[in-house]
C-alpha cells in the first residue's frame, strides 16, 4: 500500500518561492521503502518534509497519508494523525534539553494516552532498539550528538508511525556517528520500517533504495538506487 | 489519565526551569506580601484610633442636661444645680430596648478634714459604661463605699496608693469605706474622663442635698443601635419630663465619624503603594514570562509535532501558571502576614496590624490572576503557531 500520495500540492511563501511537487508517480510503500530526497541547498527539501510530516500546511493539491486525506485536517485530527502516524526526526535533534532520554521517548505516547508501566516499557524497548538501553536515564546535555539522534529516532519510532520522516539527520554529526545512524536506519528499514530521508550529501542518499531529485521546488527526478550505499 | 499525565507535565515544567520559577515566584510573592502587610498595617491603625474613641466607653450616648451642649446645665460633666435629669430617668432608659447599661453621674465636692475632694456619684455600671480602670480593689457597689483616684489617695490615707484599699475615711460624720483606687484616667480623645473619685449615686445626691443628676450615661447593645437608642431616649425622657426639651443627647458617632474619614484616606494610600507594589511584580512576572517564550514556543513545535494538540499544550501551561501562582501567592500570604505581626514589634510605635481575610483573599486573587493570564497568554499564542513556525523560532 502507498504511503504517501501528494497530488499537485504546493506551498507559497508570502512573495517568496514555491517549492511544489506534481503528482508523485511511485508514492513510498509501506514496509520497506527507504526514500532519499536530494537536491541543492534552498530547493525546497524542508519544505517538503515539513508538508509530509504535517508540521506545516500545503497552499494547494491534497495528501493522503496511509490511506487517510489528511489534506484538509483540522486541530485535534491533526495533531492525532502527527501522533499515529509520522515520526520526525529533525537535524538539530529536537529534544526536550530538561528531560531524560526516557522521558523524551515517552512523550509521544503521553499524548497517545499510553498508561504508566506499558509507556515506560515501550520507551525503554525503542531505547534498547537504538543501543541506548544504558543512557536512559541521561539528559540530552550528557549525551553525544550520536547519542543525541539515537534518541531521536527512538522518539519517533515508539508510535509505531507509516512513515519515518528524517530532514538531514546526518547533518549536524561527525561521520562516524553519521554512518551508525545510516546503519540503524538500515536495520529497521530491514525491519519493516518506512524512510524518507532529505541529505544533500550523495553518499547518504545513496543507501536508499530510491532517489528523488528536487530542483528549484519541483520534483526533478525519481529513480531507483541499487541501496548499496557509497 | 491522560490528562493527568499531562498536567503533572505542568508541575514538572516548574521543577526543571526552577530558576525561573523561581523568579517568576518572587514577583507575585513581593507584590502579595506588600498587599498583605501595607493593608494589614492600615487597618491596624484604624482599629487603634477607633478604638481609642471606643475606650470613652464603647456605644456610648451621653444625656445632659439643657436643650444644647452648655446651656444652662454647664455641660456634660457641670454641676446638678439647674439640672432636670434625676436617677428616675435613668431607671427608665434602662428599660428601654437596645440599651445595655445605664449610670447616672453627679458631681460633688466633699470635705474630708481638711480637704474637699470632689466626687463622681455614679452607678455600678458605670464601671463597664466608661471603662473606668481600677489599679486596685473594685468598683463601688453599695453605699457607704468609695473609690479614690490615686491622685486623690495622698493625704486623705497616710498610706502608699497600693494600700489604701480597706483604709475608711470620714465624710460629714459618715464612715466611708476605701474598696478601689482608680488608675489616672488617660484624655485620648473627646469629652475628657476625669481623674475622678467615686461614690454611689445615692451617697452623692445626699451630701449634696440634690435630687437631679448632672449627666447620665448609656451604653447602647450595639453600635448599630446607637441610633435608634438615641431617638428613644430622647423621646422617654421628654416624656417624663411633660414634653420639655430640657436635656441633651449626644453620641460617640459624631466623634467616630471624622476620625473614621482620616483612617479612610491613610487606607487608600497604602492600598495604593500596595496596588503598585503588586503591579510591579506582575511586570517581573511578564517580564519572565515573555522572556522565556522563545525557549518555550520551539518546545511547543516540538509537542505539537510529537501529536500534542493545542489543549495539551494549554493545559499544560495552564498547570503550570495556576501552580506558580498559587504557590507565589501563598507565600506572598505568609511573608505579608509574618511581616504584620513582626513589624509592629520591631517598631513599637506602630499599632498591631490586622490582617483581614477579604484582603488576603484579594491579593491573593489578582496574582493568581497575573499569574495565570502571563503564564498562559504567551503559550497560547506559541501554540496557535504552525508546529513549522514553533520550531524555527531559536
Ligand atoms: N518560512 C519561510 N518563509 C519564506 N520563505 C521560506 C520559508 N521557509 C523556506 N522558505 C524558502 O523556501 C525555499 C525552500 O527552502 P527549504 O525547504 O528550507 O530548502 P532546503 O531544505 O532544500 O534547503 C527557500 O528559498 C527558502 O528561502
Ligand atoms: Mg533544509
Amino acid at each position: 500500500m502507498a504511503v504517501i500520495e501528494a497530488r499537485e500540492m504546493t506551498k507559497t511563501y508570502g512573495r517568496g518561492r514555491a517549492s511544489s511537487r506534481r503528482s508523485w508517480g511511485q508514492p513510498a510503500r509501506r514496509g520497506g521503502d527507504w526514500v532519499s530526497v536530494v537536491g541543492p541547498s534552498g530547493s525546497g527539501k524542508s519544505t517538503l518534509m515539513n508538508l509530509l510530516g504535517l508540521l506545516d500546511r500545503p497552499t494547494s493539491g491534497s495528501y493522503v497519508l496511509d490511506g487517510r486525506d489528511v489534506s484538509r485536517l483540522k486541530g485535534g485530527e491533526l495533531a492525532a494523525a502527527r501522533r499515529d502516524l509520522i515520526g520526525f526526526v529533525f537535524q538539530s535533534y529536537n529534544l526536550l534539553p530538561r528531560q531524560s532520554a526516557q522521558g523524551n521517548v515517552e512523550l509521544p505516547m503521553v499524548y497517545a494516552g499510553v498508561r504508566g508501566k506499558e509507556r515506560r516499557r515501550r520507551a525503554r524497548e525503542a531505547l534498547e532498539r537504538v543501543g541506548l538501553a544504558n543512557r536512559a536515564g541521561h539528559n540530552p546535555t550528557e549525551l553525544s550528538g550520536g547519542q543525541k539522534q539515537r534518541v531521536a529516532v527512538a522518539r519517533a519510532l515508539v508510535n509505531e508511525p507509516a512513515l519515518l520522516l528524517a530532514d538531514e539527520p546526518t547533518g549536524n554529526l561527525d561521520t562516524a556517528s553519521g554512518e551508525s545512524i545510516l546503519d540503524l536506519f538500515e536495520e529497521l528499514n530491514a525491519g519493516g520500517v518506512t524512510l524518507m530521508v532529505v541529505t544533500h550529501d550523495e553518499g547518504v542518499a545513496r543507501r536508499a533504495g530510491r532517489i528523488v531529485e528536487i530542483r528549484d521546488g519541483r520534483v526533478f527526478s525519481d529513480e531507483r538506487s541499487d541501496g548499496a550505499g557509497a | 489519565m491522560r490528562t493527568l499525565r499531562i498536567a503533572a507535565m505542568g508541575l514538572q515544567g516548574l521543577l526543571v526551569n526552577w530558576a525561573r520559577t523561581a523568579l517568576t515566584m518572587l514577583g507575585i510573592i513581593i507584590g502579595v506580601g506588600a498587599v498583605v502587610l501595607l493593608t494589614s498595617l492600615g487597618n491596624g491603625i484604624q482599629e487603634s484610633i477607633s478604638g481609642q474613641i471606643n475606650d470613652l466607653g464603647p456605644n456610648l450616648i451621653t444625656v445632659v442636661p439643657g436643650s444644647e451642649e452648655g446651656d444652662g446645665g454647664g455641660g456634660p460633666f457641670g454641676a446638678a444645680a439647674s439640672s432636670t435629669l434625676t436617677p428616675e430617668d435613668a431607671r427608665a432608659v434602662a428599660d428601654l430596648p437596645g440599651v445595655a447599661e445605664v449610670s447616672s453621674n453627679v458631681s460633688v465636692v466633699a470635705p474630708i478634714g481638711q480637704q474637699s475632694v470632689s466626687f463622681s456619684g455614679v452607678d455600678p455600671s458605670y464601671e463597664e459604661i466608661r471603662q473606668v480602670a481600677l489599679s486596685d480593689g473594685r468598683f463601688v457597689e453599695n453605699e457607704g463605699e468609695v473609690v479614690l483616684a490615686e491622685s486623690a489617695t495622698e493625704g486623705l490615707v497616710d498610706t502608699p496608693p497600693e494600700e489604701a484599699v480597706g483604709r475608711t475615711l470620714e465624710i460629714r460624720n459618715r464612715e466611708f469605706e476605701v474598696v478601689g483606687v482608680a488608675e489616672k484616667a488617660d484624655p485620648g480623645f473627646g469629652p475628657p474622663v476625669p481623674d475622678s473619685s467615686y461614690v454611689s449615686t445615692t451617697d452623692a445626691l445626699e451630701l449634696s442635698g440634690n435630687e437631679t443628676v448632672g449627666q447620665i450615661v448609656v451604653q447602647a447593645e450595639s453600635a448599630g443601635d446607637v441610633g435608634a437608642v438615641t431617638d428613644r431616649i430622647e423621646a422617654e425622657i421628654a416624656r417624663a419630663h411633660d414634653g420639655a426639651r430640657d436635656f441633651s443627647v449626644i453620641t460617640q458617632e459624631e466623634l467616630l465619624s471624622t476620625f473614621t474619614e482620616i483612617t479612610d484616606q491613610l487606607q487608600i494610600f497604602l492600598a495604593g503603594i500596595a496596588g503598585i507594589s503588586l503591579l510591579v511584580g506582575g511586570i517581573g512576572v511578564m517580564n519572565i514570562m515573555l522572556v522565556s517564550v522563545a525557549e518555550r514556543t520551539r518546545e511547543i513545535g516540538v509537542r505539537k509535532a510529537l501529536g500534542a494538540t493545542n489543549t495539551d499544550v494549554l493545559l499544560q501551561f495552564l498547570l503550570e501558571a495556576i501552580l506558580l501562582a498559587l504557590l507565589g501567592g501563598a507565600l506572598g500570604v505568609a511573608l505579608g502576614v509574618a511581616g504584620s505581626v513582626l513589624l509592629p514589634r520591631i517598631l513599637t510605635d506602630l499599632p498591631p496590624a490586622v490582617v483581614t481575610v477579604e484582603e488576603v483573599a484579594l491579593a491573593f486573587g489578582v496574582s493568581a490572576l497575573i499569574g495565570v493570564v502571563f503564564g498562559v497568554l504567551p503559550a497560547y499564542r506559541s501554540a496557535r503557531l504552525e508546529p513549522v513556525e514553533a520550531l524555527r523560532r531559536e
